[in-house]
């Protein structure tokens, strides 16, 4: 049967309770109290004296001895007798320095009589307890000494229960270090093993999501490519937001004009519009280049306690918000050096396809019909980008064969022949000394070797070609058979595709030209249309 | 010279960290866990150096320094304060006590004795050895 009055159980640590049923064990019936001597919780039916103490003014009496020592917020026990004979310990409960309930103990002399807090009638229908510890008389040194064991009993318990939850704060503490510790950790990997920055971004913002108590996370870039270049525009929202993607670009545009890159901003009450769904506040991480605002971090909903956003969680955004600056920034250089690079190529190749107005643009057509072929393969990613610059730059080689022979009408000596022949070991040599395309040089070298080991400079046959060569073979023979040539004019489609029907295991890999059938042309076609017009106009200029 | 530090946090692992590094530079380190005990023993002390949590039970951080201020015993005794609060503070505010510097949380235990140090004046224990 539970003692405890009303419907909620008080509220009072652990150790009152611990310490009654010491209490208890000692013979000595004891009671958790209130600060305002109120009973919180009585001593157990069970336990000796409870029965003995039921009597109706029994507990006014108590609550008036405890009420009158006035023991407040001091720290030590105080003594009180409540009757000739019974003494009351009462030992103030402290957490935090402040007494937040009383555990007021019971003695009794032998001599003790409940006479005068119940009627006499009543008191001798009661047998007295027998295992209710009485002392023989109540000594001022016993009494003491009672005391002192009950003050040293609630000191030790108060300083396990004290250190017992700094041992819980410092490993609670410890856990969110190891999260954070760990958070960053990642970011640092994830900068040197992603590329792509979207994803880099999707990724810190789950698990920061996952470390810092916050309900969402957003992420919203500049409008301006100069600034947030591949992700110029873009915007993420993780987690439970409170409004719409286009509210979130919406209330950060509202802002944005008065944040600055590096300078963290809180939001709270009216200030914080469209993200306000609970209490909390939120935090606004802008990050960028100087003055130049690259995108806005914000999260909002603490899911903790602490509605107010932290040093802590600031600091763990702002180092998210850092990596996705350098990573943007990197991704950006990347892609310009990249455009550079292949810019440049693609003007070399130009000006070899220049010396000859019959193959003007043959080099690009290529480069795209080798990815074509290279994507139809299901060769990687990397292979097919690969394969397409090699066969942009597969006949810089006839920069070293003489103009008269290549724009030659007609059929070819034999001398001029071997001269054509030269220009995959030329091109080979031109291009080795680059580092940026040693991984192409294979396609510039083996592109002319044929299937059935009749191909030159090498005569390597099958398998011995590289598949990079085979594949900006079969591309360059389709377009030069769909091409006119200073010999002759161009096949029509259908011959071309039954030529390289034809082929299939003799000059080119039956594989590849199997799926070389496969291939949609239009795109192809396209192309063929613009170099044709361009050619036909620097004629004219020319002209 | 041996210093008397007051550090007040309700968070034990920041009063063990701080405690055990002003320790090892040989000052004397005197825990408090609210603005109330703090200020009791700031008193009862007269501490050199006083470094404190900004919410803390009872009395903040703030309202700690500003007593110590107007305390004729305490009225120049430099305050660090160590917060995971620091943008809600009004430097305004700061200006009318003893604070000399707010650190944010997460600090260095390094960073904060450098701070020590040339709070109480670059007379720690471990220095005046190096130096001697």
């Amino acid at each position: 049967m539970s003692l405890i009055l009303g419907h909620n159980p008080p509220e009072f640590p652990e150790l009152a309770r611990t310490l009654r049923d010491r209490c208890a064990a000692l013979g000595l019936p004891a009671w958790i109290m209130g600060v305002n001597a109120e009973i919180l919780e009585r001593p157990e039916p069970a336990q000796p004296g409870a029965a003995w103490c039921t009597a109706p003014d029994f507990e006014q009496r108590l609550r008036t001895t405890v009420a009158e020592t006035e023991i407040g917020h001091r720290s030590h026990c105080e003594r009180a007798e409540m009757f000739a004979g019974a003494e009351l310990v009462i030992v103030p409960i402290r957490t935090q320095r402040k007494t937040v309930c009383l555990v007021a103990a019971l003695l009794l002399s032998e001599t003790a009589s409940v006479a005068g807090t119940e009627p006499e009638s009543a008191a001798a229908k009661k047998p007295r307890p027998e295992s209710l510890h009485r002392e023989g008389s109540l000594s001022p040194d016993r009494l003491e000494q009672i005391d002192c064991t009950l003050q040293w009993m609630i000191d030790d318990l108060t300083a396990n229960a004290r250190l017992e939850c700094d041992v819980e704060s410092f490993g609670r503490q410890l856990s969110d270090t190891y999260e954070e510790i760990t958070l960053l950790y990642k970011l640092r990997e994830g900068i040197s093993a992603e590329t792509n920055p979207a994803n880099f971004v999707d990724e810190a913002c789950r698990d920061l999501l996952s470390v810092i108590p916050y309900a969402w996370i957003g992420v919203c870039f500049s409008r301006e490519r100069r600034e947030a270049r591949s992700l110029a525009g873009e915007m993420m929202l993780y987690g439970d937001a409170p409004c719409q993607k286009e509210e979130f670009r919406f209330s950060v545009d509202l802002i944005a004009s008065s944040l600055v890159p590096g300078t963290p901003r809180i939001l709270v009450g009216e200030d914080r519009g469209a993200f306000a769904c609970d209490s909390s506040q939120i935090a606004v991480i802008p990050f960028g280049k100087q003055d130049a605002l690259v995108g806005v971090i914000v999260a909002g909903g603490k899911t903790n306690h602490d509605d107010a956003v932290t040093s802590i969680e600031i600091k763990m955004l702002e180092a998210v918000a850092g990596h996705m600056l350098v990573l943007i920034e990197n991704a950006g250089l990347y892609a310009e050096q990249r455009d550079t690079f292949l810019g440049t190529l693609q003007a070399l190749t130009t000006a070899i396809d220049a010396k000859d107005r019959y193959t003007c643009g043959h080099s690009e057509r290529v480069a795209y019909m080798s990815e074509q072929i290279a994507l139809a393969a299901g060769l990687s990613p990397n292979e097919t980008e690969r394969i397409r610059i090699s066969g942009l730059v597969h006949d810089v080689g006839k920069i070293g064969v003489p103009e008269s022979v290549l724009r030659k009408p007609g059929k070819l000596t034999d001398e001029e022949y071997d001269a054509i022949k030269l220009h995959p070991e030329i091109g080979h040599a031109i291009l080795r000394d680059i580092p940026q395309l040693e991984d192409v040089l294979p396609g510039v070298l083996y592109h002319h070797e044929r299937w059935d080991g009749r191909g030159y400079p090498f005569g390597l046959k099958s398998e011995e070609i590289p598949m990079m060569a085979r594949v900006i073979g079969l591309a360059d023979a389709f377009d030069a058979m769909s091409s006119s040539r200073t010999y002759r004019t161009a096949m029509p489609r259908s011959k071309v595709l039954s030529e390289i029907e034809k082929g299939a295991g003799t000059q080119f890999d039956a594989d590849l030209a199997r799926r070389f059938l496969t291939i949609d042309l239009s795109a192809y076609d396209e192309m063929v249309a613009r170099h044709h017009s361009q050619a036909n106009a620097e004629q004219g200029r020319a002209a | 010279m041996i210093h008397k530090i007051v550090i007040a946090d309700d968070e034990a692992h920041i009063t063990h960290v701080v405690s055990l590094k002003v320790s090892n530079a040989g000052h004397e380190a005197i825990v408090a866990h609210d603005g109330e005990e703090a200020l009791e023993l700031c008193l009862q002390h007269e501490p050199s150096l006083v470094i404190t949590d900004l919410q803390m039970p009872y009395m903040s951080g703030l309202e700690l320094a500003q007593k110590l201020k107007d305390n004729q015993s305490t009225k120049d005794t430099p305050v660090l304060m160590l917060t995971a609060r620091g943008y809600a503070l009004d430097q305004h505010e700061l200006d009318l006590t003893n604070i000399k510097k707010v650190m944010s949380k997460p600090f260095s235990p390094r960073e904060v004795m450098a701070i020590v140090t040339e709070l109480l004046g670059g007379a720690s224990e471990a220095e005046n050895r190096n130096a001697a």
